[in-house]
């Protein structure tokens, strides 16, 4: 008779935490991040006049987080998942094993080396093909004295950057210098 | 300068300026191979994390204004990379060629000085490099002119 009575009550807790447990609110769902802020007023930032790596018009590149208040920063505080973190620490667990099974590794070492080392190649193809620049260098340009840009000018606002960049198209770079050379202006 | 770009210019460089110090320096009763292979391994290992790893932590690969001093974070930086490569290349060395019988402490106090003094020339060079902005001025005209 106790046992009946003890497992009524542990039926009827059942069904009072379940009915409770149904009725429970709903947890408050976290705040949408807001899109960042456009950062206002007089700063200093790096600046740097470069010829670009194709002809077209001058662009005046400037990198996002200059215009962003706060916009998820780079770097230290992108945490343990920043692309390089994990491919560095990738590439580096693949060639420390590599060299070791190469050194200790007997009758299957060479395999699980080369295995590794495509390892490590697909690794530094992925993030390579993820994080290539275009194959052009860009260089600095300096202005010679009394040159002028009028006209057009576009505007490039970049993902990720260090400072603003002005590109300068090669053929001006080349009448620039012509410029400073003969003294004279040259059309592009 | 994209890092990735960088890693195998970076890791030649090192290679070249390294090698020869390790197969002069390290203890006569490592043979050739092993001593070319320390030149390239060793670097291996620890180069991902100094090219890659330790420039985000230290906000250097995508340098964002708001992070603060960007000379002082190199500085910071250069501390931490000159340290750890040639500490864990020593530990390297030690696991994989150290624990065979009869190494004495003298060989092994001077491998470990060949790998410091290694270490300690690739860096120097490098900052001497950076110091005179070798590759703006000297290798990016170049690799240009290759493209032209």
């Amino acid at each position: 008779m106790t046992l009946c009575r003890n497992l009524l009550a542990v039926a009827v807790a059942l069904v009072i935490a379940s009915a409770a447990g149904a009725n429970e609110a709903v947890p408050p769902q976290p705040p949408k991040p807001a899109a960042p802020a456009l950062k206002l007023g007089l700063r200093e930032v790096p600046f740097q006049v470069m010829a670009a790596p194709r002809d077209g018009e001058i662009t005046l590149v400037v990198p996002a987080n200059l215009l962003q208040e706060a916009a998820g920063k780079q770097g230290a505080d992108a945490g343990f998942l920043h692309p390089l973190f994990l491919s560095g620490v990738a590439l580096t667990l693949a060639f420390v094993t590599g060299g070791f099974v190469l050194l200790r590794g007997g009758r299957h070492g060479k395999t699980i080396a080369a295995a590794t080392v495509l390892v490590a190649a697909l690794v530094v193809g992925y993030a390579a093909q993820a994080n290539i620049a275009p194959p052009a260098i860009p260089y600095p340009v300096k202005f010679p004295t009394g040159v002028r840009f009028d006209g057009k000018l576009f505007l490039e606002v970049a993902p990720e950057g260090t400072g603003v960049k002005l590109l300068v198209p090669p053929s001006r770079v080349i009448a620039m210098e012509k410029m400073a050379e003969t003294g004279k202006e040259v059309k592009p | 300068m994209n890092l990735w770009i960088f890693f195998p210019i970076g890791y030649t460089f090192t290679v070249l300026v390294e090698t020869p110090i390790l197969l002069l320096l390290l203890s006569r009763r490592h043979p050739l191979s092993r001593r070319l292979f320390a030149g390239f391994w060793l670097t291996l290992c620890t180069y991902p994390i100094v090219v890659l790893v330790l420039p985000a932590a230290f906000g250097l690969a995508t340098p964002d204004p708001s992070l603060g001093d960007l000379e002082f974070r190199r500085i910071a930086y250069l501390v931490v990379a000159e340290t750890f490569a040639p500490v864990a290349e020593c530990v390297l060395f030690y696991v994989a060629f150290h624990s065979e019988p009869g190494v004495t402490r003298g060989e092994m106090a001077r491998d470990f000085a060949a790998i410091v003094l290694a270490n300690l020339a690739s860096f120097g060079l490098g900052e001497l490099i950076y110091a005179t902005d070798w590759f703006q001025n000297v290798a990016a005209p170049w690799l240009r002119s290759l493209g032209t």
